[in-house]
């Protein structure tokens, strides 16, 4: 594989990367587990287990998003030829 | 970030002076278009006579404010330009209390709020706090964790605000 085309290939992994770390870290987990949230409190049936959900969701929404950015990044690196 | 990292921002808001004014800019705006939206937001719930909501909102929001200031002044974290030889690029001169990042936090806590009224609303400050975010630390006046703590602890609270609101 020429250098050009694998430059090319490792930046459409890092782009592709953030934007899957945005959809489950931001989006999936912290945005979605509100929005869930929220209509399930006005609907008046809130409970412990789903307030402690939403809670673990978003702390875990930025570690996940992190460990995915981090991943694809390392496999860009790879790919570009850096270790 | 390492300061290797914020010697290399500094440097190059020093060539670009027209980046820095629109990191200035954005910081300023953002600030402004949130409190104008939870003044908004108020102003909507009293007009629709929803005064039960709006005192929610206002407890919620302002005992989370109170706890986050008491909280960052307790734990009195240096600042980016406390701790390396780089003028922040937001102008600012007070020492300390870096950790978590107030501003953050009251977007966050707010977009909480917003979306109690209208989830669009509320997720559109939710990507506006991402964005405040990062013009804080570009700017040179938080680290990253300071505004990832900011967020979280605001998320957080706003949920177990308004679940024990639920509760009562």
């Amino acid at each position: 594989m020429s250098k050009k085309l694998r430059n090319l290939l490792a930046i459409l992994i890092s782009f592709l990367g953030t934007l899957l770390a945005l959809y489950v870290g931001v989006y999936k987990l912290i945005i979605m587990n509100l929005v869930n949230f929220i209509s399930v409190m006005h609907a008046g049936g809130i409970s412990i287990t789903l307030m402690l959900r939403t809670i673990g969701g978003i702390i875990i929404s930025m570690t996940l998003a992190g460990a995915i950015w981090v991943a694809c990044d390392i496999l860009a690196s790879k790919i570009r030829g850096i270790e | 970030m390492t300061e290797e990292r914020y010697k290399k921002l500094h440097d190059y808001f020093a060539k670009h002076p027209n980046m820095a004014k629109a990191i200035n800019l954005c910081c300023s705006i953002l600030t402004a278009a949130v409190y104008v939206i939870f003044i908004g937001v108020l102003v909507f719930l009293l007009i629709n006579k929803e005064y039960k909501k709006a005192y929610e909102i206002v407890l919620v929001s302002g005992v989370g404010f109170l706890a986050c200031t008491i909280l960052r002044n307790i734990i009195n974290n240096p600042r980016p330009y406390d701790v390396y030889p780089y003028p922040p690029v937001i102008k600012r001169d007070k020492k300390g209390c870096s950790f978590p990042s107030r501003h953050v936090f009251s977007i966050a806590i707010i977009a909480v709020c917003a979306m109690t009224v209208n989830v669009n609303l509320g997720t559109m400050l939710i990507i506006m706090t991402f964005f405040l975010g990062t013009t804080r630390v570009l700017g040179g006046v938080h680290f990253v964790k300071d505004v990832f703590a900011g967020a979280g602890i605001a998320f957080l609270w706003g949920i177990i605000g308004f679940s024990v609101l639920a509760f009562i």
